[in-house]
This record gives structure tokens, C-alpha cells and sequence, in this order.
């Protein structure tokens, strides 16, 4: 890497030293002073229209400079909240609120807008408007995320420059001109680009709202936790946010809302749109109960349940032969959870079937921004333990073929559902031929009706892990919400069905070992 | 689209076509395009903006918001005719509201209309640049004259007759008219009357010269730019890259955008002597090294438009243009490109990115165009006046010519000159003459009144009073005073004229021309338009001159361009030297107030 020249200036009296060429923006974020910006973002650029980022620099010809269009130089004195500085910044406020409708309490933004927090920062008590506000368009849906709102639009640009730079999709522009200039769709066009749901995180004000989230729950009831998109390979860093506060709101639905986390290494600002809606199943079809279905359905204890598993899978093994059961997984396993599974299938129980290829259920949209064909985090993980390597998968047709052959008795089946795959009707007819069926998930899943037993897993919110991204970065995500009725972490219902074989109690202290693995 | 019917013609594909290969990046023929199909099809549909979207590899959106930013183009079809009157600051005090209640009557639509047969439509627009036959009317594009109500009645009546008025060229004493001297001798328009006149002598001369010596003049010459900034024209050649340090193409762009309302000079400069245009733009373009140059003309100069392409044509044809001019070792190709109805065009920033197709938001220097300009190019932008300059002063040679005008700035300056004086017009004298002479020579405040204020460098320079008319005319000395020379604007103000209606007018034509770039600009000026039309209503309130005040000052310096600055100090002074003109309630201000602006009293 070439040596970077630095260069030293102060910043409200602290001195700070940057590489040449940084913005004075940025060498005070990098002193924690935060300079109020709308137009300005990190993502895309600094077009230095809203004016708010004024500062005053010491002994300029100019005083007042705007901190985002202006290069930080060896020397420099500035103020970014001196009497003068604040004034400016007050008054480009002002300017951005004259034509504001001040809708707030309707405004879904509300508690999350730069409009209201610059406001309560800078003090503009009692405004001095008399004029009628200028009149644009409102509730606009300009695709299917997104909500178009004119009069709260303070024209900053961040989302046309989102879809001309980044998506480079060209939906949106700012048409006609002064005053009477609006963001609108280009004709004809409508948002309906793969990272769509962007501009509502990048928009600072209430004009593009995500119409999923709208009215669902007041932003300030929300949780945030670090977590991991487990929707593809990428695995983009990401924020859930979820309502326990008010839980009669959102339909019930715990997650309220994914969005982005900045992670320069692997999704910059953004995610896509299938990933930011994804999390609606979280709370729907869910399994809680310990059960086993068949002969008739019967609620269980996890230790009795997982009892009567190895029970199950001992005898039949015994009588049948351990090749005859093929346990289906897939990238959906955290790092931990991949550990533990090998441990219990490969070294204890020495399974030689496995399918965990995601063809064809697992794979989707490809495209060379963020999305990955592999529509689940971590089979990276699975492959850095074998699974794909030493390990081969079984395709779905190898599996159909060995049921009907009789080869296979048993599936034990772990965050996937061979309905998806095979269809209903052909589903079931395989599956009703075998003498053995777990079934291990979050999700009820078509096929999990006709399994003998069904064990409920945590979701990936439930639980803290660790993906391995495509490119093999080990990333972890945190626990946003307790588990759902009787709901355990796949790793550990591993580790204590291993247990069962091995005549010790299930270990305990296990994620941090795979977690270090990894 | 998916009928399948093509949108364009075979002959309008190729004419359309054309303009894709006709200048050094495709995108920069796009405005011309646009206006190719306004004109054909008296709007711009969706379907056009789609044809030319692929046929330009643009974005729809990007066409889009071209067609919508520039007023020449319109989403509605307006009428076979166009017909607009300007509501510039003379043209309104000279009474275009009366025209438009003439011109309303007798084509029975009002402003913003077109008629039923789809024969004419009527706008009230911003300063078409002749402002000395306030107030002007102008048919698809091409002045047509005076719009008094009796014209005003006529243009309706007899379509493509020119009503326009001789245009006073002054002082009469033609002694330090150094540029405008011969204007008026016959056929100084064509090659032949120019050359008789001496033209292209110069251009001889300076080949002979050669780049360095050309530019020691001009530096010695302390010429400045006469479009408004007055930044010395050398020094700004001077921040050019030389080829050897940045290869490739350089261009010399001619900014004849000329829009501010006051501001005439170019037009009438173009129509009398467009070779010397071409003359000192090939100078300019052999000092600089650019090998090609752009005439850049403001929408609404389209007879001057036609004068340049002719001039242009004989130009070429004589060899004084193109493949080694003169038959020496330098060539130039001209080539002329049109904007279409936006004042901010006029700003060489924003002028760039007009002639790129894109709609006209400035830039933000650093980089400056001599070094990153048209197609980041290093470009050189003048105005018209400027350039023209070069022959005389390479003539007379740079000291002669610094001589002629104040320390700091040389040579002389035309003026425009309109509002209230009996001989309206263009003036030329040596800079730094005072403004009380320049009233005189253009006969003094009409009517025998009073004076009451002048405005003196375009409707965009702080005001002055009667009492301030003793300031020598030049960059510096209107500085002094807190206003600017501008574009030699002067527009004069009689007794009875209120300054909050002047302050309106100016306000409403900046925020009709805002770019809407910048927050505090686009909000503030329209802010500003919106008080002041209540404070002339009789329904302000003491706070509105507060507000206008602090909006001012908080606009002024904290905007990207210069027309975000004006907006911020316009009303300000005239708030600050007429305070009685501002006064909330209506009954205290003087025989201005009511709707009708002063001078127009129906």
C-alpha cells in the first residue's frame, strides 16, 4: 500500500491528523464531532446542495465553508459550532423546513428524521413563515417498497444518486426546475430494482418511506441487534430491528424491520430487497412444540423426544444398516451448528449420505453487485468443515431414486422441506415409504407434517452465530429475540442427541469452541 | 412505443441523427435535438424523450429532466405560434401588463393559454434581452418589438411582420467608441462591410504575433470580463495548462447567454458586427491553443442565432475559419450551439453543463473550467463583449487600450441602458466613466422627472441612489460602493417608481430562474417572492422586512452560485436605501402601491 501523506488540522480545538484529500466532514467524524449533513453520504458523494454543513474556518477569505466541499489542509482551524457556524447551520435548517409540511405526528419517519433532530439540536423555536406551503404530490407508490411523499422532500438528491450511481437503474430524477422542482419516477418507469428499499434508509427526511414498514410501529418502540443477512452467500452485515415493546402492533410479528449496516468489506451501505424483506416468516409457520406425529400426534419432552430419536435411529441402523439413513442439511447451519452436526452425524454416528447441495430449492437471482445464487448463508461454513469437499452431497433425485429402492429407511432432515423440491403429492408418497423421519426446523415446512418427529429450532434471531460469507469471511450475528415456545439452536439439539450415543450428557460451552473454529 | 409506429419520421430520424455526431460528445447535440422536436411537434411526449433516449444512450430520466428544467420545452402542446411578453424589470415598468391584457383580449386565452385552434399561445416571459424596447414581445423566439397595446394588437394580427424599433447606439461622439464606432455603417454585418471596415486585419496580425505575444497584450491591456464577473481576461488565459503539460483538445466557449434582465449589449452587438465576434474568438482560440470553439447563444436570440450561422458560413468560406486559417499553421472550427430559456445557463459553470445536454446545475469549483471545463476539458468561457474586444485592443495594442479605462480596468464598456430615460439604448464608454454622465448621454430621466434610483450593472447588482450616480462606471469603483458593474445593466428608476415592486420584480425572475440545486436558494428566493407580494397587498406585517432581511443575509455567500447570492442582496439594499418603500402597511407607501407596478398606472 502506498504511504498516504497526512495532514494536521484542528477541529474545535482538537488537533487531528488525515490522510491527504479526506473532507473536513470527515476528519471531525473522526474526532466523534458531528457536523449536521443531509445531501452528503458516505455511499454517494457530496454533492454540497442542502448547505447545512456549514463551518466556519479561522482566517478563510470565506469563513463559512460547507465541511463536506472542503479538503482538509495542513493548518486549518474550524469551528463547527461557533455562534457563526451554528447560525448558518440554523438558518439552511430553516430553509429546509419553509416549505415543510411539519406532518410529523402522521409522518412515519418520525423519530428517526434529520429534519426533527437538526431541528431539536439547533433550536428554531417558533417559525416564522407565514406563507402557505407549497403543494406536491403525496402517497405516491413508486414501486412495491417504496412510498413517494413530495412536500417532505427537502431535494437532497441521496436517492436519485442511488439509482444513477450504485443501482444505476435511472428510476427516479428531479424534474422541472426552483421551487417547483419534484423527485419523481422517470415515465413510464417504476422503483422496481432488486436494492429498491435503500432509498427509504438513505432519504434523511419522511419523503420515501418503506411501504412495508409504514404505520406498522413507531420507530422509537424498536431494539436494534447486529446481525447477519442469512438470505444469500454475501452475508451482509445488518440491523434487525424488533418490537417487543408494543407487541399488538405489526400484525403481532416480533421482527419489524431489517436494514443495512454499514460494512465497508462486504455490503458497503447496502442490501438487497430480498433480503430486507425476508424476515416477514420469522414469526409465521413457526414450529414451537417437541412432537412426535406419528402413529398420532403427541407433544414430548426434549429429553424424551430426543430419547426415542436415537431410540429410533439405533435400532433401525442396527437391523438395517447405517447407510440406509441420509440426513439432509443445508447452508442454513450457523459455523456452530455445522460443528456440532458433524460431529454427531460424520464422527459418532459415521453417516455416508448426506444432501446438503442447495440445488435446486436453495438457489436464486444472481447479480454482480450483492446477490449470490446461493440463497443461504453458510454453506461456506459446511465446505470449510468438509461438506463439499471430502463430504459429497447427494442430489434430490439420488435421494428420490434410494427411497423408492428401498435403500433409503431413514431422513433425518434439518432447515429444509422436500415438498419444495419433489412437490407435494410426490413427497409424501416418498416419504410415507421410509421407517424413520426427523424433522428439525424453525418453520413447519410441508413435509415436516408427515415426519415422525418434529423438533423445533431456533431462527437465526433467536440464537447467536457465526456465518462464513462465500468469500470466507467469518462474520457473527447477535440474539435479537428469545426463542419461540421450546425452540433450541440446532447445534445444541445436536450436541444432546450425540450425547445419547455417546452416554455422556450433551456438552455444554460449545459455541464458543466452534465459534473460535471458525 | 408498442404500437409500433415509429415516433420520428425516416427524414427526422436522420435530421434528429445528425446531432449525435455533430459535436465532440454525442450528449452535447441533445438540446439542440429537443428543440428540433419542440419545434416539429410543438411539445415533448413520452415517447419522444424515449426515441431520443436510445438514440442518445441516455437514461430517459436524464432526458427528462432536461426537457423539464429548460422552459423552451413543454409537455403540453402549445400553440403554432408562441407569443411572450417579457415581465423583465423595464418591460414591466414600461407596462407589460397592459400588453397582456391587450394581447389577452385580442387572442381571447390568457398567459400560460393556447388558443382553441391551436394557433397561438401566450406567456409572460423572463427578460428576453431588450429591455430598450420595454416592453418586448417575441414570436417563436424572434423579437418582434415593442409590445405597446397597439402593437401588441398587431403582432396578433400581422404574424411575421417586424415591429421592432431602430436601437439607439450612443454616445453620438463615436471618439472612445472603440468597438460600437462603425456600427451603423452599411453592411457591417456581411465579410465584404467588415473587411472594408478593416476586419480581419487584426486576426492577420495576430498569427503573425503568435500565442505569447497575444496574451502580453491582453494581461497589459488590464481587459476584464464583460459578462458580469470582471475577472481579467489574460490572467484567466494565463490558468490554462499548456499542451505540453496537459495534451489533448482545449476549448474557447463564447458565453452569449445574455439573460439579466437590464442586459442587451450582446444581442446588439451580434446583430451589427457578428464577424468581430467570430474575429476575436479565433484570437482568443490561437492564444489558447483550442483548436475548436463553441458560440454558445441564449434560446431566445434566434435571429441572431441565424446572423452568427450566416456569418459563420462566409467566415468558412473565405478560409478564415477551419484547416489552416489564412493559410498559416492554425486552424479553428466554430461551431454554434444553443441553449434553451434558462437564465443560469448563463454562468460558466452552469453554460458548460447546458452545452453537455445536461440540465443547468452548477458546478462547484475547484476544479475551474480553464483546467476541467467542457467535457473536463481545459475551456476557456467568455462573453461576447470580451472577445470583441480583442481586435480593437490588439489595434491600438494592450497599454493604448489600458489607457483609455481606470488603473485596473482597461479600455472601454457597453452598456445597456433602459428604464426611465428618454433614449434608451446601447451606450459604449471608457471605463470608469461616471454613471450621471452615461444618463445624460442616453437624454436624461424621461419626462423631465426625478430621479429616484439606478440600477446599475443588470437587475442583479445591488441599487443605488440618485445621490450615488457620481460613481466612476468601472468593476472597482462599483464595489466601493457595494454594488457591481455586472454586465453594464443600467437600469434607471424615476420618482415614481415604489422599490418593493422593483424588489419583486427581480426577486420573482431569480426564483423563476433558480436552478433548485441548493436549498437556501431555491426555498429563499421563492420565500422572498411570496413576502414581498403580501407586504405589496397590504397584508404585511412588521416582521416580513425582519425576515426579508435575515433570509437575505442568510442566502447571500452561502450558496453554490452567484445567482443564489444575488437573491440574498438585491431586496436587502433596496430595504436598506428606500426603507419607506417597505413599510407593512399599504397606506404609508408612496403612489407605487397597489397591484400595478409604478409607471404602468392603468
Amino acid at each position: 500500500m502506498s504511504e498516504k501523506k497526512m495532514v494536521s488540522l484542528t477541529i474545535d480545538g482538537k488537533p487531528v491528523s488525515v490522510p491527504e484529500g479526506t473532507l473536513v466532514i470527515e476528519a471531525a467524524r473522526a474526532l466523534g464531532i458531528k457536523i449536521p449533513h443531509y445531501c452528503y453520504h458516505r455511499g454517494l458523494g457530496n454533492p454540497g446542495n442542502c448547505r447545512i454543513c456549514a463551518c466556519e474556518f479561522e482566517g478563510a477569505p470565506k469563513p463559512i465553508q460547507m465541511s463536506c466541499r472542503t479538503i482538509a489542509a495542513e493548518g486549518m482551524k474550524v469551528r463547527t459550532s461557533s455562534p457563526n457556524a451554528r447560525r448558518y447551520q440554523a438558518s439552511s435548517l430553516e430553509f429546509h423546513l419553509e416549505n415543510h409540511p411539519l406532518d410529523c405526528p402522521v409522518c412515519d419517519q418520525s423519530g428517526e428524521c434529520k429534519l426533527q433532530d437538526y431541528y431539536m439540536q439547533y433550536g428554531l423555536y417558533g417559525s416564522e413563515v407565514r406563507e402557505d406551503k407549497l403543494h406536491k404530490g403525496k402517497r405516491i407508490p413508486i414501486g412495491p417498497h417504496v412510498m413517494l411523499d413530495q412536500e417532505r422532500c427537502i431535494l437532497c438528491t441521496r436517492c436519485t444518486r442511488f439509482t444513477d450511481n450504485v443501482t444505476k437503474t435511472h428510476e427516479l430524477g428531479i424534474f422541472g426546475r426552483g421551487h417547483q422542482e419534484r423527485v419523481e419516477l422517470a415515465p413510464g418507469r417504476s422503483l422496481d430494482n432488486a436494492y429498491s428499499g435503500n432509498v427509504v434508509d438513505i432519504c434523511p427526511v419522511g419523503a420515501l418511506t418503506d411501504r412495508d414498514f409504514r404505520f406498522r410501529v413507531r420507530v422509537w418502540y424498536l431494539d436494534e441487534t447486529e446481525s447477519i443477512c442469512p438470505g444469500c452467500a454475501r452475508g451482509c452485515s445488518i440491523d434487525v430491528h424488533t418490537n417487543t415493546k408494543r407487541p399488538w402492533h405489526n400484525e403481532g410479528r416480533r421482527v419489524a424491520r431489517l436494514k443495512p449496516r454499514e460494512n465497508p468489506e462486504v455490503n458497503g451501505f447496502w442490501i438487497c430487497d430480498e433480503g430486507r424483506y425476508g424476515y416477514k416468516n420469522l414469526d409465521e409457520r413457526r414450529l414451537g412444540r417437541v412432537m412426535r406425529l406419528k402413529p398420532r400426534p403427541e407433544d414430548l419432552s426434549w429429553s424424551s423426544a430426543l430419547d426415542e430419536v436415537a431410540r429410533g435411529i439405533k435400532e433401525a441402523s442396527a437391523a438395517k444398516g447405517t447407510e440406509g439413513l441420509v440426513v439432509v442439511a443445508s447452508g442454513m447451519l450457523s459455523n456452530e451448528d455445522w460443528s456440532s452436526f458433524k460431529e454427531l452425524f460424520v464422527k459418532t454416528l459415521k453417516i455416508g449420505r448426506f444432501l446438503f447441495g442447495p440445488e435446486p430449492d436453495q438457489i436464486g437471482a444472481e447479480d454482480d453487485f450483492l446477490r449470490r445464487k446461493e440463497k443461504v448463508p453458510n454453506l461456506r461454513g459446511g465446505l470449510d468443515l468438509g461438506f463439499g469437499k471430502e463430504i459429497k452431497s447427494l442430489s434430490w433425485d439420488d435421494l428420490a431414486k434410494s427411497i423408492e429402492s428401498g435403500k433409503t429407511w431413514g431422513l433425518y432432515v434439518v432447515e429444509r422441506d422436500p415438498a419444495k423440491v419433489w412437490g407435494s403429492e410426490r413427497a409424501k408418497a416418498l416419504l410415507d415409504k421410509l421407517d424413520f423421519m426427523a424433522f428439525q426446523s424453525p418453520f413447519k415446512g410441508e413435509a415436516g407434517e408427515w415426519a415422525r418427529y418434529r423438533l423445533p429450532a431456533t431462527a437465526y434471531v433467536e440464537e447467536e452465530g457465526h456465518f462464513t460469507n462465500f468469500e470466507g469471511k467469518v462474520q457473527k450475528y447477535g440474539k435479537a429475540l428469545e426463542p419461540l415456545g421450546s425452540a433450541r439452536p440446532d447445534w445444541q439439539i445436536f450436541d444432546d442427541l450425540r450425547a445419547r450415543f455417546l452416554s455422556e450428557e450433551g456438552s455444554s460451552g460449545r459455541r464458543e469452541k466452534a465459534g473460535a473454529l471458525a | 412505443m408498442s404500437s409500433g409506429s415509429p415516433v420520428f419520421s425516416a427524414e427526422e430520424e436522420k435530421t434528429l441523427k445528425a446531432w449525435t455526431t455533430r459535436f465532440p460528445h454525442p450528449n452535447m447535440g441533445l438540446i439542440e435535438a429537443l428543440r428540433q422536436v419542440q419545434e416539429w411537434r410543438r411539445h415533448i411526449g413520452t415517447a419522444e424523450e424515449s426515441r431520443l433516449a436510445e438514440m442518445f444512450g441516455l437514461p430517459l430520466g436524464r432526458v427528462h429532466e432536461v426537457a423539464t428544467f429548460f422552459p423552451f420545452f413543454t409537455q403540453k402542446p402549445t400553440g403554432r405560434r408562441r407569443i411572450g411578453v417579457c415581465r423583465g424589470l423595464s418591460c414591466e415598468l414600461a407596462g407589460t401588463n397592459k400588453a397582456v391584457r391587450a394581447l389577452g383580449e385580442k387572442l381571447g386565452v390568457g398567459p400560460g393559454e393556447t388558443t382553441p385552434d391551436g394557433e397561438w399561445s401566450f406567456e409572460e416571459m423572463e427578460c428576453l434581452g431588450a429591455c430598450e424596447m420595454a416592453p418586448a414581445a417575441i414570436v417563436n423566439e424572434e423579437l418582434v418589438g415593442a409590445a405597446t397595446e397597439e402593437t401588441a394588437r398587431r403582432i396578433v394580427a400581422e404574424p411575421g411582420k417586424d415591429f421592432r424599433p431602430q436601437t439607439v447606439i450612443g454616445p453620438e461622439s463615436t471618439e472612445h467608441r472603440l468597438l460600437t464606432g462603425r456600427f451603423g455603417e452599411p453592411g457591417l454585418e456581411t465579410l465584404d462591410g467588415y473587411r472594408r471596415a478593416g476586419g480581419y486585419e487584426i486576426l492577420k496580425k495576430a498569427v503573425e504575433m503568435g500565442p505569447a505575444k497575444i496574451m502580453e497584450e491582453v494581461k497589459k491591456s488590464n481587459l476584464r470580463g464583460l459578462g458580469g464577473a470582471g475577472f481579467p481576461t489574460g490572467m484567466k488565459w494565463g490558468t490554462v495548462p499548456p499542451k505540453e503539460k496537459m495534451p489533448g483538445p482545449r476549448y474557447v466557449v463564447v458565453n452569449s447567454d445574455e439573460s439579466e434582465p437590464g442586459c442587451f449589449k450582446d444581442r446588439v452587438l451580434i446583430e451589427n458586427c457578428p464577424h468581430g465576434l467570430i474575429e476575436g474568438l479565433l484570437i482568443a482560440s490561437l492564444a489558447i491553443g483550442a483548436e475548436e470553439s463553441f458560440i454558445f447563444i441564449r434560446g431566445e436570440y434566434k435571429r441572431q442565432h441565424h446572423i452568427l450561422e450566416k456569418a459563420l458560413a462566409e467566415a468558412e468560406k473565405a478560409g478564415l475559419m477551419g484547416k489552416n486559417i489564412l493559410g498559416k499553421d492554425f486552424s479553428c472550427a466554430i461551431k454554434l450551439t444553443r441553449g434553451a430559456g434558462a437564465y443560469i445557463s448563463g454562468l460558466d459553470t452552469a453554460l458548460l453543463e447546458t452545452m453537455e445536454g445536461k440540465k443547468a446545475w452548477p458546478r462547484q469549483p475547484p476544479p475551474f473550467p480553464t483546467t476541467h471545463g467542457l467535457m473536463n476539458r481545459p475551456t476557456v468561457v467568455n462573453n461576447v463583449e470580451t472577445l470583441m474586444m480583442l481586435p480593437p485592443l490588439l489595434r491600438i495594442g494592450g497599454e493604448a487600450f489600458a489607457k483609455m479605462g481606470t488603473a485596473k480596468c482597461g479600455g472601454t464598456a457597453v452598456f445597456s441602458i433602459s428604464g426611465h430615460v428618454e433614449r434608451p439604448g446601447v451606450y459604449e464608454f471608457p471605463m470608469g466613466t461616471p454613471l450621471r454622465r452615461m444618463i445624460e448621454a442616453a437624454g436624461g430621466i424621461k419626462g423631465g422627472r426625478k430621479l429616484k434610483a439606478v440600477i446599475p450593472g443588470g437587475a442583479s447588482t445591488p441599487v443605488l441612489t440618485a445621490a450615488e450616480i457620481d460613481v466612476a462606471m468601472d468593476f472597482d469603483s462599483l464595489r466601493g460602493v457595494g454594488s457591481f458593474l455586472g454586465a453594464g445593466g443600467i437600469m434607471v428608476l424615476d420618482e415614481t417608481v415604489n422599490m418593493a415592486f422593483v424588489a419583486r420584480n427581480i426577486e420573482r425572475f431569480l426564483a423563476h430562474e433558480s436552478c433548485g440545486q441548493c436549498t437556501p436558494c431555491r426555498e429563499g428566493s421563492e420565500w422572498t417572492v411570496r413576502i414581498l407580494d403580501r407586504l405589496i397587498e397590504g397584508e404585511g406585517c412588521p416582521e416580513d422586512v425582519v425576515n426579508l432581511d435575515r433570509t437575505g443575509e442568510n442566502i447571500a455567500g452561502k450558496v453554490i452560485c452567484a445567482l443564489g447570492d444575488t437573491v440574498g442582496s438585491v431586496t436587502r439594499a433596496m430595504m436598506k436605501k428606500f426603507p419607506e418603500d417597505f413599510k407593512s402597511e399599504a397606506g404609508e407607501r408612496s403612489s407605487g402601491a397597489g397591484k400595478q407596478p409604478a409607471g404602468t398606472a392603468a
